[in-house]
Order: C-alpha cells, then sequence, then structure tokens
C-alpha cells in the first residue's frame, strides 16, 4: 500500500516553525517529553517512596507496567489531546484537505508518542536517580535528534526519490515522514519493528536492575 | 512458638568487604528483637535484604516459616529502612494517603488512627519542614498502616528527643502486647533496648556474635533484686511461699538477692510488705546491657 500526497493534505499551511510539523520541533518533541517524564518518577527514587512497592512485595513486573502505563496514560493523553485541539483549530480555520490517510497517520503518530513515554518510563526506573534525564536526553538528543538533523542535512531534500531514508529508523524521522512526507508499507514496518525492539531493550534492562535490586 | 524471621548463613559482600558473614538469626512471634552492633556492623544490610532491596550472596531468609514467597509475606510485613522515606513536598497525611494507595489499604480512618497512635498532628505543614523526630514519628505511622504482623525497624529513636523515646518505647511495646506484633529493630540506644526488647542479637562485622533473650541477659548480667528487711529469715519464707521463688541467695546475712522475677518489683515489695515485714532496701542491681555487649564486642576485635 502506498500513499502518495503532498504536504498540503490537511490544507493546513504548513511553515518551519508550526508546533510538531516542522523539522524542529519533530526532534525535540521527544526530548522534551522525555524530561517531564523523568522529573516526577526520579524524584520518587530520590526521595525512597518508590522503594515502598518493593517492600510491599510487589512482583518486578507488576512495579514495572504499573508505572509503564500510569506515566504513559498521562502524557500520552496529554499530548493526544493538545495536539488533536491544535489540528481541530487549524482545521476549522484552513479547512481540511484529503482525509483518507489521517487516521493512519494519527495511530501512526500515537505509536510514535507512546514509544517515547514507555522509553523514557523504563530509562528512568531502570537509573533510579535524576541523572536518569540525562540519560534519556542522551537517547533522544544525540542517539535520535542528532542523528537524524545530520541525516538529513546530508541528504538531498528530507524525502529521497524512492522514499527510503536511514532517518526512519529514528523516532524524529518517523515524526517527520508521518506529517510531513508519504507513508508507505516499509515505514509502517519499521516504526512497529523499532517499538518493539526498543521497549523490550530497556524493559530487559529494567527488569534485571530490578531482580538484581540494583538499588542507591 | 514458630519463628517469623528466620535467617540461615545469610552473607553479604560489597566488593571486597563481607558486611554479612554467615549470619544467623530467628526471632519468635510477638517477640521484640534487638539488632546491636556498631556503625557497619551489618544491621542495615541485613535489614534491607530482609526488605528486598538488596540481593543476598547466600543464605537462606524464612517469613512464616517459608523460604519460597518471600514477595507475598512481605505484604504483611513493613519496614523502616535507614533515614524516613517520605515526599518532603507533601504533608503527614499525603504522604499517608500515597502509601495507603502503594499498600492497598482500603480503609482511609486508618491514616486518622495511626497519627491518633503516633501522636502526630495532621498539619498542613510539609514533612520538609519537620524536625527529625517528626519525620521518625511519621515514618512509624507509615509503618503501622497497613496493620502489619511484623515490623523491622532500623533505628527508629535515631534523633528524637528523650521525650519521644520514650513514647516510641510505649508504642512498640503497646504493639507487641496488644497486637501481638512481632518487631525487629536496631538501635545504638543500648538502654533504650534494654526496656525495650525481649530479645538481642549482638553483630559484629557482619557476624552474630551472641544471640540471647532478656531472661538470659538478665542471667548473664547477674540482674538481681537486692532486697534488705527488718527480718531476712521471715523475707525468704514468704518470698518462697507466697511468690514461689527459688533462685536467690542470702548474704551477710542481712541482703538478700532475688535471680527471677526481675521486673516484678512492685509486686514483690507489695507481698513482702503485706506480711508485715519492713523493707529498708529494694533495688535492681547488676550489669547494664551496654556493659554486656562491650565485654563481647571488645573480645572480638
Amino acid at each position: 500500500m502506498t500513499m502518495m500526497t503532498d504536504l498540503n493534505w490537511y490544507k493546513m499551511t504548513l511553515s518551519e516553525n508550526m508546533f510538531l510539523f516542522s523539522q524542529n520541533s519533530a526532534v525535540m518533541m521527544p526530548l522534551f517529553l522525555a524530561i517531564a517524564i523523568n522529573i516526577p518518577i526520579s524524584q520518587a527514587y530520590q526521595n525512597k517512596t518508590a522503594y515502598y512497592e518493593i517492600m510491599d512485595g510487589r512482583k518486578t513486573y507488576e512495579i514495572i507496567f504499573s508505572k509503564v502505563i500510569l506515566y504513559t496514560l498521562i502524557f500520552f493523553v496529554g499530548i493526544t489531546v493538545t495536539c488533536g485541539t491544535y489540528l481541530g483549530i487549524l482545521g476549522i480555520i484552513n479547512g481540511v484537505g484529503d482525509m483518507s490517510y489521517i487516521p493512519l497517520r494519527f495511530i501512526l503518530a500515537e505509536i510514535t508518542i507512546m514509544r517515547v513515554c514507555i522509553v523514557s518510563v523504563l530509562i528512568c526506573m531502570l537509573v533510579k536517580h535524576t541523572i536518569g534525564i540525562v540519560i534519556a536526553m542522551l537517547r533522544f538528543m544525540y542517539l535520535d535528534s542528532l542523528v537524524v538533523t545530520l541525516m538529513i542535512s546530508s541528504e538531498s531534500g528530507f524525502t529521497a526519490a524512492n522514499g527510503q531514508s536511514g532517518a526512519d529508523w529514528f523516532i524524529s524521522g518517523q515524526v517527520m515522514r508521518i506529517f510531513g512526507a508519504d507513508i508507505d508499507d516499509r515505514l509502517i514496518l519499521i516504526i512497529a519493528l523499532t517499538l518493539v525492539l526498543e521497549i523490550a531493550f530497556w524493559y530487559t534492562l529494567t527488569y534485571i536492575s530490578y531482580k538484581r535490586k540494583i538499588f542507591k | 512458638m514458630t519463628s517469623v524471621i528466620e535467617v540461615k548463613n545469610l552473607s553479604k559482600s560489597h566488593r571486597k568487604t563481607k558486611a554479612v558473614d554467615n549470619f544467623n538469626l530467628s526471632v519468635e512471634c510477638g517477640h521484640i528483637c534487638g539488632l546491636i552492633g556498631p556503625n557497619g556492623a551489618g544491621k542495615t544490610t541485613i535489614m534491607k535484604i530482609l526488605a528486598g532491596l538488596t540481593e543476598k550472596d547466600s543464605g537462606e531468609v524464612f517469613f512464616f516459616g517459608d523460604s519460597k514467597n518471600l514477595d507475598k509475606n512481605r505484604s504483611r510485613m513493613s519496614f523502616m529502612i535507614e533515614n524516613p522515606m517520605l515526599n518532603g513536598n507533601m504533608t503527614a497525611r499525603q504522604n499517608l494517603e500515597f502509601i495507603r494507595y502503594v499498600r492497598g489499604v482500603a480503609d482511609k480512618k486508618r491514616i486518622d488512627e495511626v497519627l491518633d497512635f503516633v501522636a502526630l498532628e495532621d498539619n498542613s505543614k510539609k514533612v520538609s519542614k519537620y524536625s527529625l523526630g517528626m519525620k521518625q514519628r511519621l515514618a512509624i505511622a507509615v509503618s503501622l498502616l497497613s496493620s502489619p504482623e511484623v515490623m523491622i525497624l532500623d533505628e527508629p529513636i535515631n534523633g528524637v528527643d528523650p521525650e519521644g523515646i520514650v513514647d516510641i518505647r510505649k508504642m512498640l511495646q503497646k504493639l507487641s502486647t496488644e497486637q501481638n506484633v512481632t518487631i525487629l529493630i536496631s538501635s545504638h540506644i543500648l538502654s533504650e533496648m534494654a526496656e525495650l526488647c525481649t530479645d538481642f542479637a549482638i553483630i559484629y562485622g557482619g557476624k552474630l556474635i551472641e544471640e540471647f533473650s532478656a531472661d538470659e541477659l538478665a542471667v548473664k548480667c547477674r540482674n538481681h533484686i537486692s532486697l534488705k528487711t527488718d527480718n531476712i529469715s521471715k523475707t525468704t519464707f514468704v518470698l518462697e511461699d507466697k511468690l514461689n521463688i527459688k533462685n536467690y541467695k542470702v548474704l551477710h546475712g542481712d541482703e538478700i538477692h532475688i535471680y527471677e522475677r526481675i521486673g516484678e518489683i512492685p509486686l514483690i515489695s507489695k507481698t513482702v510488705t503485706d506480711s508485715g515485714l519492713i523493707i529498708t532496701k529494694l533495688t535492681n542491681d547488676g550489669e547494664s546491657l551496654e556493659e554486656y555487649y562491650l565485654s563481647k564486642v571488645g573480645g572480638s576485635k
């Protein structure tokens, strides 16, 4: 399934500064989200109230899942409502274009946001310290955003002729493709695969750290 | 009597240092066991292992006779490890409300009960503004919230004022006698431990030096009651006949040293007086826990 569409698929005017739809915003969004999520969680480890769950005899997967679900829901819903409202207002003002691909783009965007939320929670639970914010920054800024920015700046235009780009494997690249370029089966598969792989990676590390009782 | 907490050959090393070295301990149901040792002896490490915050290197831990379901049995216990684990940006009630959710305590009124029990006024002050003594009281309240069968308290009277220490001692004794709560407590204040605990375990360099009950300590320290009256022979008759006291010595013909029922001075006094005798001396003498502990630890250095 290939969907070719132009950048004005919802008839809204895109500009470089438009929230979430600009290259800069797509790069920085995961970073800001990670910082916002890490602050409350790391505080719980700082004052050690996070350890009551362990002392209550909760199973490791219960502790991890409960935090992942709670914080992902809060921030996920918050971001969705904010962006949805923003898009809705723009749509009212400027009208909407081809609505065919909106549901899929919306779903893919939600999956990406959810991935950022879950990974941020897991990083914080792994590190168990305010330094988790730094680790999350390293993950989303240097590993993700910087790499994507370098990739884009070295390519002739963001979307190559055949739609393939190494930036698709990174969250920032995925966000830019979802909102600003065509979507193909390859992108959908990459989004699904990277979601599973990255969450599995951080979950495994966090689970082991709890099982081995690597606490301060 | 069944052991509620049992630890067998527990060992834990931090890098090259053995924090706990083949440690054994058994705490009976309803008892208050005092873990006594200097800084760095391994008391907190043992308590962290029991709380699930540190992994042991070897050995076995049993809760309620079960070593397989430690996590499940932890829900019947409460722990107060190191500094009070409280959110400084919340009030006492908010902290308790948070713990109530975490521990699944359904009854909201329980918060008022525990605040009342520890004599902590529920005000709008944030915990970050509390004194250390108030934080310790709140931490004890947090421990009591889930109505635990077992409490493990790591230096709960650290930094508490003398009145507060007495209050906490009375609270813990009340829990033990009225609600049959088993308590494992560590503290450096040996005089308080001597008043509070029914059993003692001396730990040094991660090793168990000695484990004994309060009664055994009384024997070891030759804790005794010194009694002098106007008629020693009649007094010995009264002690044997009315109080069934057999373990005593008459010294110098005019002073009796009684080696049992040490904590029953009022009863002994009343019985002797009611028999028409005049008491001229009635005191509790002997080696203190502190002196005994120092004699054991000094010998282990």
